[in-house]
């Protein structure tokens, strides 16, 4: 079942175009990675998800109705940017505000149990505005997990953590996604960290999502490949094509060609020689998912 | 709509603010009824003119005719017909609001909420609800004052107090939907607070009337501020129709324009 389906969203302001033509969807159960650069859109499209902005055109579905039912509206958990916390009260105080929000009769209880969960059950009597931002984060993600959302949505939430914390935050966030199945959805930078924990991920580049696309078809698409610089790349393809039979390459716009079929190096240097092309750099690469954002971000044919 | 209410008459009772207005204002009322007890009495006032205190009215006119007014005519001429009072709620209505979005606040609140009016009605009806309170606090801080020093004021009869709390309630309410307007335009406490004490305060209106006055016409008693200072004594209805109509048409105007705003701009 799709948990969120938006067709061609789009979010305009003044005329610059930040969210264009989205067609996002994500499953049920999955921990959908978010990914793009600084400006690319992903904290919009996350507003317009949650219901915080409203899109200039397009459609968003989520538990396959529209974001008009308030009772779909409250299986979602939030934490967008910066944590929405009052910082003259302290973290309880904070989580029984939200908790009477949402109506939650037992409130005390799971309040504690989250605080605790998150280490913060010992912050009780220090006023928000004194926390750190690792803790401020925490509280956020414990604020956005206190209805038992079935969506969560978070926004850069290992912003400000300490190694430890990111670790503690990555394992609580898995757990909740393998007992609960509670769907998130995950913008970070720091993709080595999604990495360990996505599902799926979205690739968003100038308000465009130019992919999507699950965690095993990455890793299939994330292989070793030879890299080799040269001043006539065409000239290489044409050689390397006809002399070892090699076909899955790419040519980068730079001289650089990297080729995926597996052949020896020495065959591949010597091909080259022989038809007296220059080559300025000839390794062996291996490539994990940063380096294919990175990639996906400069293009290639 | 409940749930908003609950949780910002929590933010209400938690914070200080609304404590420290409501302390200035009775301190305010202590003073200034200290300053009538010296004018009434003819001992204090000449131990006052012995302590060098200038008195400017005649010491030999009888004062009598000061406590044959009614408590609540003297609760509104010590503190409440200059705009104090409202200029404090207009405050309490900014940093509400503009707290809420400062904070971030907003996202956990209309993530859930798809109808966004309801966020304005709440805020409203709490500030109203302070209104109230702080008026009933002012009556009982006055009379318990009146039996510390001896001095009695006329009574009113119960539907004069009515009148008094409901008419006061009605200006503050069209004072702080403008002053929700502004927040919500600006999301800036700095505008809002500008806004609260210049519009209540009688600033604005004090600026814009001699303008007109110079085209041969007259807004006073089209504005809000015109009609604190065309409330008067006695409370009959054909002297309050006319001001408490302009009060319900700016706060649908006010109310309006918050709508409006809240409506098209985006949260966060």
């Amino acid at each position: 079942m799709e948990v969120i389906h938006t067709t061609s969203l789009c979010k305009k302001y003044r005329g610059k175009t930040a969210v264009d033509h989205i067609n996002m969807s994500v499953e049920q159960g999955a921990i959908y990675g978010f990914i793009g650069r600084n400006g690319a859109g992903k904290s919009t499209t996350l507003k317009l998800l949650c219901g915080l902005a409203k899109p200039t055109a397009g459609e968003i579905q989520v538990f396959g109705t529209t974001l008009k039912n308030d009772v779909v509206r409250k299986r979602i958990g939030i934490l967008i940017e910066n944590p929405g916390i009052y910082p003259n009260f302290t973290a309880y105080e904070n989580m029984k505000i939200k908790a009477k929000y949402l109506g939650l009769v037992d409130y005390d209880v799971k309040t504690k149990k989250l605080l605790d969960l998150f280490h913060l059950s010992a912050q009780t009597k220090k006023k928000v505005k004194q926390f750190s931002m690792g803790m401020k984060q925490r509280l956020g993600i414990a604020m956005a997990l206190l209805g038992n959302p079935d969506l969560l949505i978070l926004d850069e939430p290992i912003n400000g953590l300490d190694p430890e914390g990111i670790l503690e935050i990555r394992q609580m966030l898995k757990q909740f996604n393998e007992e609960n199945q509670i769907t998130m959805i995950i913008s970070s930078h720091i993709l080595g960290e999604l990495s360990k924990i996505a599902t799926h991920y979205g690739i968003i580049k100038d308000g465009q999502l130019i992919q999507q696309i699950s965690a095993k078809e990455l890793e299939s698409r994330c292989h070793d490949y030879i890299h080799l610089k040269t001043p006539d790349p065409k000239r290489a393809a044409v050689t390397l094509e006809e002399a070892l039979n090699i076909h899955h390459y790419e040519i980068r716009p730079n001289g650089e060609i990297r080729i995926y079929d597996h052949c020896e190096n020495h065959l591949i240097s010597k091909a080259l020689l022989d038809q007296e092309i220059i080559v300025e750099e000839f390794f062996l690469h291996q490539q994990d998912l940063e380096h294919y954002f990175l990639d996906l971000m400069e293009g290639g044919e | 709509m409940i749930s908003l209410l609950r949780i910002d008459f929590e933010r209400a009772r938690k914070s200080k603010t609304p404590y420290i207005f409501l302390g200035i204002l009775i301190l305010c009322l202590f003073f200034s009824g200290l300053m009538l007890l010296i004018v009434l009495k003819p001992e204090l006032r000449n131990a006052a003119l012995d302590l060098g205190m200038e008195i400017t009215i005649d010491d030999q006119l009888d004062f009598s005719f000061l406590t044959q007014k009614s408590n609540i005519e003297v609760l509104h001429s010590m503190v409440l017909d200059g705009g104090g009072l409202y200029i404090f709620l207009c405050i309490i209505m900014t940093l509400f609001v503009c707290n809420d979005f400062e904070s971030g606040f907003t996202k956990n609140i209309f993530s859930l909420e798809q109808k966004r009016w309801k966020y304005l009605i709440s805020k409203l009806i709490v500030i109203q609800v302070l209104c109230v309170i702080y008026i009933i606090a002012m009556i009982l801080a006055l009379f318990l004052f009146t039996q510390i020093v001896g001095i009695t004021f006329a009574s009113s009869p119960l539907m004069d107090y009515l009148k008094f709390i409901l008419f006061l309630c009605a200006i503050n309410g069209g004072f702080c939907a403008q002053s929700l307007a502004v927040s919500m335009l600006t999301r800036s406490k700095a505008a809002g607070i500008a806004a609260a004490i210049i519009i209540p305060g009688g600033l604005l209106v004090s600026i814009i009337e001699p303008l007109c006055n110079m085209f041969h016409f007259s807004i006073f008693k089209w504005t809000l501020y015109g009609t604190i200072k065309l409330f008067a004594f006695p409370l009959t209805s054909s002297q309050l129709l006319f001001p408490f109509l302009v009060v319900i048409a700016w706060t649908i105007v006010w109310i309006t324009i918050s709508a409006v705003l809240i409506q098209k701009k985006d949260i966060a």
